[in-house]
């Protein structure tokens, strides 16, 4: 190195200066490809595989897509759909037959049957979005017991800003469902838009079943990455996604790489952590509310947007994943409006603590939006609606988890 | 000439606007292709509605649609997009007999760049758009005077 700083500058022969300049690009090119090294680049351990295909026929006046789905015991599935929106449809996904439905009957009961949390079969929880409610039913559909919105009226003396609101459940969205845990249920709901007034405000809350009262509430809008404030996303890219794993509740959101963990107790937030994906690129941020002022402007944002699906725990191998819906053209090949059956998305696997340790790709709508639950070790999903199949269950593939051999 | 710029002038002002034509556009190119309707041809009401859509607004549109004058509604299709639920099915059947209904069972406006989600009202005269809109929850009294205006006329 001190040869060629001594023939330093000034020093006009040719030989010298290709030598030199070779030098720099040998230098430069050294910094660059130390630089890359040291990028974050995950080093995947696991993969999704493809498990089992199930194939279930849908009887006459059953439907194939269902716009509240569960699962309990990764073996009944639950579903309704908006044509019958009082009615549980059940299949079994083991035995692949349809079992039995269960009708609803009562006063309270306006809108469409949301957010099903299975204790039992005998013991089924759900909730109405608007007006609020909780229900509890038998497998006959016997409502056992209801929480109307007078008992789900906020009074809690420290949380004043929730206490002039009117509580709208967001459970009428496919997977922003509640939890159930022992006597409790977390709930996310949407406080009138409240939070766009500037007020720091919660965005889910722990209802206690036995007693009729709210315990806590979590995640309130300062703790977000993302502006949702003083900016606007459409109405369901701002809402959050509940995952319980022990005593923590963790909360993600559709636009925000970040995960965040609070105590399920104390409502306090523990830690978040922000992770980076080679197939995440870049999140649209949220925009000024202007630019949203139209149905159609709010509808072609959230057609060609990325975004995540909830975060699920699968408790038999203490691992979580994560959908990510890649962004798309807003007109697809058939010169339409896409409608997202050419679609690629990607499942994200993370270990306990929330690293990244896999993700795989699935193309045209193989994983479609709103069609998957969460299993024991993966995942069963179904793919990007179209209404031209209707005699089979949409919800047929079964994902697992497993480890990526490295060759 | 001055006439000329005059009523080019009027008809410019009462026409959509660019937002509102770019819709409408897309709207009777929806309306050719999946109904073969033509509506250069058109002259009267078209009434939208989404029946998988807010219940609210089934609810205040058949509420509005019972509610104009005969003479009306004989100017008037109504397009029902999507599956009535079961709990509306007989509203839906009702409207069914006092209208000229078009159905789009499978939901294929929305292939098209509309605006639509809350219901839509047009008002074409002669083939050309003189109102496109959405009909957002303080909208409908202003539609129900609109069309008892039309029918006074």
């Amino acid at each position: 190195m001190s040869h060629y700083a001594s023939n330093a500058i000034g020093d006009s022969n040719p030989l010298y200066i290709i030598k030199y300049n070779s030098m720099k690009f040998i230098i430069y090119f050294l910094i660059v490809f130390i630089v890359i090294s040291c990028q974050n680049n995950p080093q995947f351990t696991q993969q999704c595989v493809k498990g089992q295909t199930i194939r279930i026929p849908v009887p006459k006046g059953k439907f194939s897509y269902y716009h509240t789905i569960a699962l309990y015991k990764d073996s009944l599935f639950l579903g309704v759909n908006l044509q019958k929106k009082n009615t549980i449809d059940i299949y079994d996904i083991r035995n692949q037959c349809y079992c039995y439905s269960i009708n609803v009957k009562s006063q309270y009961l306006f809108d469409r049957i949301t957010g099903i949390q299975v204790r039992t079969m005998d013991s089924i929880y759900f909730c109405q979005g608007s007006p609020c409610c909780i229900f509890l039913i038998n497998s006959k559909g016997d409502v056992l017991k209801t929480w109307t919105k007078e008992k789900l009226k906020i009074t809690h003396p420290y949380y004043e800003q929730l206490r002039n609101i009117t509580l709208n459940f967001s459970t009428f969205l496919a997977m922003h469902t509640p939890i159930l845990c022992k006597n409790n249920m977390y709930i996310p709901f949407d406080p009138s838009q409240k939070y766009k007034t500037g007020i720091n405000i919660e965005r889910v809350g722990s209802y206690n079943l036995v007693k009729s009262r709210w315990n806590n509430f979590f995640a309130n809008t300062k703790d977000l990455e993302i502006d949702i404030i003083n900016k606007s996303l459409p109405f369901d890219l701002e809402q959050p996604y509940l995952c319980q794993k022990d005593s923590m509740l963790i909360i993600t959101y559709p636009l925000d790489m970040t995960i965040y963990c609070y105590n399920g107790n104390s409502g306090e937030l523990i830690y978040k952590k922000k992770y980076s994906s080679p197939y995440v690129k870049k999140l649209p941020k949220p925009v000024k509310h202007n630019k949203l002022d139209n149905c159609q402007k709010t509808w072609n944002f959230r057609v060609e947007t990325p975004f995540f699906g909830p975060l699920f725990y699968h408790s038999e191998i203490d691992k979580f994943t994560r959908i990510y819906h890649h962004p798309q053209p807003l007109i697809n090949s058939k010169g339409n409006i896409n409608d997202g059956q050419e679609r690629t998305s990607s499942i994200q696997i993370f270990d306990a603590e929330f690293n990244l340790i896999g993700e795989s790709l699935f193309f045209n709508g193989t994983v479609g939006v709103n069609s998957y639950l969460p299993m024991k070790d993966g995942l069963l999903i179904g793919k990007q609606y179209s209404s031209e199949v209707d005699s089979i269950l949409n919800y047929s593939e079964i994902i697992k988890i497993d480890t990526l051999i490295h060759y | 000439m001055k006439k000329i710029v005059i009523i080019s002038f009027l008809i410019m002002l009462f026409s959509c606007n660019t937002e509102e034509k770019k819709y409408y556009n897309e709207f009777k190119k929806y309306m050719k292709t999946i109904h073969q309707i033509d509506l250069k041809n058109y002259d009267g009401y078209i009434y939208a509605i989404h029946l998988q859509g807010c219940t609210d607004c089934i609810y205040r549109s058949y509420k509005l649609l019972n509610s104009i004058p005969s003479s009306c509604k004989s100017l008037c299709k109504v397009l029902m997009v999507g599956k009535c639920t079961e709990v509306d099915s007989s509203l839906i059947r009702n409207l069914k007999k006092q209208y000229n209904t078009i159905e789009d069972n499978m939901q294929q406006i929305f292939r098209y760049q509309t605006n639509f989600a809350y219901p839509i009202f047009v008002k074409i005269e002669n083939g050309k758009c003189v109102r496109y809109q959405e009909v957002t929850f303080d909208d409908y009294s202003e539609i129900e005077k609109y069309f008892n205006n039309a029918y006074e006329k």
